[in-house]
């Protein structure tokens, strides 16, 4: 297929000849002139431009939301999207504006369609049900006016609440569409089907720029311009979206989202599970996936620290060499650079399951807590002895180095063998300045990371006192929870 | 107060005028109108250097790239090549011989499309010789970098007051700058007609400013330009000066290409080129005496300005208005510095100066508060204005109605001051990695513009005899709902329910001569004007129904419009379309310009000395953090304000006006950090590394509660307050807290806490280890 076949408001569109690397965004404004979606950053920070689209890759169909700004054209290849233009039905509002106007909660009215849009997802979300779900399921809608209070009354009264033709639409067929390959202005976006055809497409294009969700790759473009011709997008792919749980550990597929690893790994490994609700926004994290948060080897990527820490293994595939598992200190071999082959594609992560008795925790530590990069991240991994003597020690960190998930050598040497206690931690913590030399830039000081790379790990040790793999609380202060 | 007889919309909840629209995606901003035929887009040239002298420009190449109309730069302006608001005469629309900061504008690339532009602006060859650049304020001063501008409030004698004080405390405050990040970026859109006059359409809080200054830039009479305002996707002062750069670009590209042209900031360049909250610098030297009275303070502050003066000597002005804080200080010197430097020109934003005033002497007040073992609430009491003689302000003026004590003693018991704080205080005693702080904040913001001659306005009311009205006024809709209050006042006043009646655009071709829609004033000013309007309209209306019906005078003036009727005592209702029929019938003027101008104010800034404000407006707030001692990052858990709005036009937008200035307010000290790098370029110019609130910054509903004052009827239109700005201080509740729960980390509760703002995790953990060391 050389069409892009997609429904915007349940109208059938076929694209064709438009550049791939448009985004939805400029498609829906400047071509289609449904100008409701408003762009307010171009790189996914806001959510002015939020839009909804059926997803048909779980076990249920689902709407979920994503930034216009962040989605080619190609990659609305079999979706059904739907913009703030075609939420309203038979002349009517749509209860999640009619919420909007009651509670108040437009003022400038400028981010308010894409409020709406988030509205409108939650509304037919049935997996609502910590507090903790409702901030974040607004989290990556920016508001500059209203102080965000009746934004909260507004996701507070819908969630779950919709039953009208949207939630019937739900069960019509889903889009069927073939594989695309499409080109336009130069550029060359193969959307596969299946796995077999994305590695048949990576033999025969290795410099092919693989991207998943492309809320990375979407920045560059948009920012800085386009730096290759030829892409392969994953996002059709279902089989890369599964998880699992077998007996010794999780498998976790390279484009499973994000918002769903989050809610899968909730108790099944709480490092990731209680992590994820500080990773970039809402929306993002329906697109975004481990995947493409690895394979760019970004030294402040969140992911890489915590499979460093728990030794985790990456599955990367070829056609020709079938899989090959790598540890990440295998994987990342420097600044920016991977061990991936030019014909592999990384395909999934086995998570192991960890022993009750093994601590464990992640944290980020950024300037703001929500969607924002991290200063310093950091994953610690213990185990003790029934002497209470460490025998293996993992402390990887983000933010800290030019590599993700640099481990904190001299740290978990100065603790191996010794008894885990507060005192054997604090010499620990005290090597940490041996380990890192970390970069001052806008985000913090070298000095601020480095303090914060050894109180992390004293505070890692506070707060597994009790529960060693600790649970999520609701609006922690810091993703260190101490109660103490 | 709600009149029981009436069934007006005033005092009343009410959704926002454009609120469907904004929620079903039809509500236009300029960038999302169609574009004209043959419409042209286009791309700024700015300068690379943040200090440079202009060898050369050249633009043939660019002129010859494809899908390029012209390339316009400083010598294509046939007339004022300025753009400076308060006649400072310093910032050219484009550079013609020196740039003052990266990110000045250059070179004007105009074309068909934004790609063609970009690329043609690459090829436009600046050839600049760079020059030293100031980007320090500290420097500034030191190399006396200042602008000559210098204002001074003083009374008293502070060297006596120093003498007999009982301790006297000095000490600097630095208070940081502040992105507005309106949603919708800077853009205007220009054409001219078959006269070569210009439409343009802006998206500014100053629509008279823009259609002046491309008179100016074009020689062109006033009347010759019309600017139309539709609406703002929120100003925040952002738009008040700065929007008519953008204005005149897009101007001037219309004016040479004879097509109509766009000019439009994406985010990143929109942080990058237009000018922010000024950061000020204090340094000040109180005196005290041992039962916590304050006898006397000086501060020198310093406003960084960044480039050119833009309303820079107006916000300094207004810091030195609000220095005082909401205290009685019987000797102070106030003395006001702008400096230099080579960033962009720092601008109007909300609070506009009187937050970084509060900041300074509320800090002076924790330290006292410290240096005496007294709760800083005491403090506060003790110094508040009270009755004669405690009730002048620095500059001469009497303060009446002062409402803040009732507030203070209202909040603190129904926030449960004192009781949280000695929870807090033994909450902290027993934890080691978390710490809680509790701080309380009492604002005293005047109101109206200290540039006297602003505070005016102008309205057009229409009644057509269907009984429907179109409103012309000169205010800017930028979100905070002046047009739905201007519906409010003219349905009340005319009788006329509130369907049916419209709000036209904000354009200088109907209500001429406006003042920028700032200052907190829109509602004042401009509901002053359409009130002035409906009245004259509503008094002929009486004269006609008197006459038809042979009424005496005494019923005459008893008439009453109300929902649509007229209502004459002891008769049936009539018809409002029926009165209006009577009048045009009886050839009645139905329209009505109207005009206000705030009664008694005055200021001499020479001398500092007047009446600056026609009022003050109140609020008090009370809030509580959570702190981490091991990485510094905080939460806000609980937050409680009580606002003085007057009654409120519409209750709902100015709850909505407090929560937002207050979460903007938030933002400022704790999360929104503006860094620069050493050649002066923004570092932080987009969302990913410049942090607004987000929606888990604010605690759940029921952890922030805020209320107006009731019983609070008060001397602006329809007994109520103006609110913009007020409520950002509350915020400044912060600065209590933190030091609170910074100060519980040492050991030594009187040693001073050193926390630099915006109180990033960074800052304040190096607090946390500094009052530890």
């Amino acid at each position: 297929m050389e069409r892009i076949q997609c429904m915007i408001n349940d109208e059938p569109r076929e694209i064709v000849g438009v550049s791939p690397t448009m985004s939805l965004l400029h498609y829906l404004r400047d071509v289609l002139r449904l100008t409701g979606t408003k762009e307010g950053c171009n790189e996914g920070d806001c959510g002015a431009c939020t839009v909804v689209f059926r997803d048909d890759s779980g076990d249920t169909p689902r709407y979920r939301t994503v930034n216009a700004c962040l989605v080619y054209l190609p990659m609305l290849h079999g979706k059904q999207i739907y913009t703030i233009e075609g939420i309203s039905h038979d002349g009517k509002r749509h209860p999640v504006q009619d919420a909007i106007l009651r509670n108040y909660a437009s003022q400038c009215g400028y981010c308010t369609p894409g409020v709406a849009m988030s509205l409108f997802e939650a509304s037919y979300r049935h997996d609502m049900k910590e507090p903790w779900q409702f901030v974040e399921q607004m989290a990556g809608n920016l508001c500059r006016c209203t102080g965000y209070r009746p934004i909260v009354e507004c996701v507070n009264q819908l969630a779950g609440k919709g039953d009208d033709v949207f939630a019937q639409k739900l069960s019509d067929p889903a889009m069927q569409v073939e594989s695309l390959d499409y080109s336009a202005d130069g550029f060359r976006f193969f959307v596969p089907n299946t796995l077999e055809e994305a590695l048949q497409f990576k033999a025969d294009h290795p410099e092919a720029n693989v991207v998943a969700g492309a809320s990375d790759v979407g920045v560059i473009i948009n920012k800085m311009g386009p730096r290759a011709t030829t892409f392969l997008a994953l996002c059709n792919i279902r089989e890369l979206r599964k998880m699992r749980e077998d007996a010794a550990s999780l498998y976790i597929g390279a484009t499973a989202r994000l918002a769903d690893i989050e809610l899968f790994c909730q108790d099944r490994f709480r490092p990731l599970g209680r992590i994820l609700r500080f990773f970039s926004a809402h929306q993002i994290k329906q697109i975004a996936c481990m995947g493409g948060s690895v394979a760019g080897g970004s030294p402040v990527g969140d992911i890489a620290p915590i499979l460093a820490a728990t030794d985790a293994t990456l599955c990367l595939q070829s056609l020709k060499g079938g899989v090959r598992k790598v540890k990440m200190d295998e994987f990342i071999l420097g600044y920016r650079k991977t061990s991936i082959a030019p014909d592999e594609i990384l395909v999934g992560f086995e998570l192991p399951k960890m022993d009750p008795s093994a601590r464990c925790a992640s944290y980020k530590v950024s300037k703001r807590q929500e969607l924002d990069i991290s200063s310093v991240a950091a994953t610690f991994y213990v185990e003790t002895d029934d002497d209470n003597r460490v025998t293996v020690a993992r402390f990887a960190y983000g933010g800290m180095a030019a590599i993700p998930g640099a481990r904190a050598k001299a740290a978990e040497a100065a603790i191996i063998g010794k008894v885990w206690n507060e005192e054997n931690v604090e010499v620990a913590a005290e090597a940490i300045e041996r380990d890192f030399k970390p970069l001052s830039d806008f985000r913090a000081s070298a000095w601020y990371r480095i303090t914060v790379a050894a109180n992390l790990l004293r505070g890692f040790y506070q707060e597994t006192l009790e529960d060693r793999q600790p649970k999520r609380m609701y609006r922690p202060y810091s993703t260190l929870q101490l109660e103490m | 107060m709600k009149d029981p007889n009436r069934t007006s919309p005033l005092h009343e909840d009410a959704v926002h005028e454009s609120a469907w629209k904004h929620v079903t995606g039809r509500a236009q901003f300029i960038n999302d109108m169609d574009m004209p035929p043959h419409g042209l887009v286009s791309y700024i040239v700015t300068s690379p250097v943040a200090h440079g002298r202009i060898r050369s420009i050249d633009t043939e190449a660019a002129r010859n790239m494809p899908g390029i109309a012209a390339v316009i730069t400083a010598k294509d302006i046939p007339g004022v090549n300025d753009v400076s608001a308060v006649s400072a005469g310093d910032e050219e629309i484009l550079a013609s011989e020196e740039v003052f900061c990266v990110g000045q504008a250059i070179a004007l690339v105009v074309g068909e499309t934004y790609e063609a532009c970009i690329a043609a602006g690459k090829k436009v060859v600046v050839d600049i010789e760079p020059l030293e650049a100031i980007l320090d304020v500290r420097d500034a001063i030191a190399k006396g970098s200042l602008f000559e501008d210098h204002h001074i409030i003083e009374r008293g004698d502070l060297e006596a007051a120093y003498k007999q004080a009982d301790f006297i405390l000095e000490g600097e405050v630095e208070s940081p700058g502040q992105e507005h990040w309106y949603l919708e970026t800077q853009v205007a859109q220009a054409e001219v007609n078959e006269d070569d006059d210009i439409l343009i359409y802006a998206s500014s809080q100053n629509p008279r400013e823009c259609q002046a200054k491309v008179a100016e830039m074009l020689h062109y009479p006033e009347s010759r330009v019309v600017v139309i305002m539709p609406r703002m996707g929120g100003g925040f002062g952002g738009k008040e000066t700065q929007g008519a750069q953008y204005a005149c670009l897009a101007a001037i590209g219309a004016y040479i290409t004879r097509r109509p042209v766009r000019v439009w900031l994406n985010r990143d360049q929109d942080m990058m080129y237009t000018g922010k909250r000024h950061p000020f610098y204090s340094k000040y030297k109180a005196a005290f005496s041992n039962d916590g009275h304050i006898l006397a303070l000086h501060v020198d502050t310093y406003a960084n300005c960044g480039w050119a003066h833009d309303l820079s000597i107006c916000i300094l002005d207004r810091c030195l208005f609000h220095l005082d804080g909401c205290y009685f200080i019987p000797n102070l010197k106030f003395d006001g510095h702008m400096v230099r430097t080579n960033v962009t020109s720092n601008t109007a934003y909300r609070g506009f100066g009187g937050p970084q005033g509060f900041i300074v002497v509320e800090t002076v007040l924790n330290r006292a508060a410290r240096h005496l073992g007294m709760e800083p609430v005491e403090i506060r009491k003790l110094n508040y204005y009270g009755d004669a003689p405690r009730n002048i302000m620095q500059y001469g003026a009497e303060l009446t109605d002062f409402r803040v004590p009732r507030m203070t003693d209202s909040i603190l018991k129904s926030s449960r001051y004192y009781e949280r704080k000695a929870e807090i205080d033994a909450f902290n005693a027993s934890h080691r990695f978390v710490k809680r702080g509790i701080g309380f904040m009492p604002v005293k913001f005047g109101i109206s513009f200290t540039n006297t001659m602003l505070n005016q306005a102008g309205a057009l009311v229409l009644v057509y005899t269907d009984g429907s009205v179109a409103i012309n006024h000169g205010g800017a809709e930028m979100g905070q709902g002046l047009h739905t209050k201007m519906i409010a006042i003219a349905s009340h006043d005319l009788g006329i329910p509130p369907h049916r009646i419209r709000i036209m655009n904000t354009r200088t071709d109907k209500v001429p001569n406006a003042s920028a829609t700032a200052a907190s004033s829109g509602t004042d000013l401009n509901g002053g004007a359409v009130h002035n309007a409906c009245e004259q309209i509503t008094a002929r209306l009486r004269k006609v129904v008197a006459k038809q019906l042979s009424l005496d005078e005494e019923t005459e003036r008893n008439i009453v419009f109300d929902n649509d009727f007229c209502l004459v005592p002891n008769r049936e209702p009539i018809p409002m379309k029926q009165v209006l029929w009577w009048a045009f019938s009886g050839r009645v003027q139905l329209s009505a310009a109207g005009y206000y101008a705030t009664p008694g104010i005055g200021y001499d800034a020479e001398k500092g000395r007047g009446v600056p404000f026609a009022y003050y407006s109140y609020g008090v707030c009370v809030l509580e953090i959570e702190v981490s001692t091991l990485t510094g990052e905080y939460r806000l858990v609980d937050v409680e304000a009580v606002h003085d709005v007057g009654d409120a036009i519409i209750p709902s937008i100015d709850r909505g006006q407090i929560e937002g200035a207050f979460a903007q307010g938030y933002g400022w000290l704790s999360c929104e950090e503006l860094i620069w790098d050493e050649q002066g370029n923004l570092r932080t110019h987009s969302p990913a590394t410049y942090k607004i609130p987000t929606i888990g910054t604010i605690p759940d509903p029921e952890h922030f509660r805020i209320s107006l004052l009731p019983n609070a009827t008060a001397s602006a239109i329809h007994g109520s307050k103006a609110i913009g700005e007020p409520p950002f201080v509350l915020a400044v509740a912060l600065v209590q807290a933190m030091e609170h729960a910074v100060c519980a980390c040492g050991s030594d509760p009187k040693r001073d806490p050193d926390i630099h703002w915006p109180a990033t995790p960074e800052s304040v953990l190096k607090a946390i280890y500094a009052q530890r060391a």
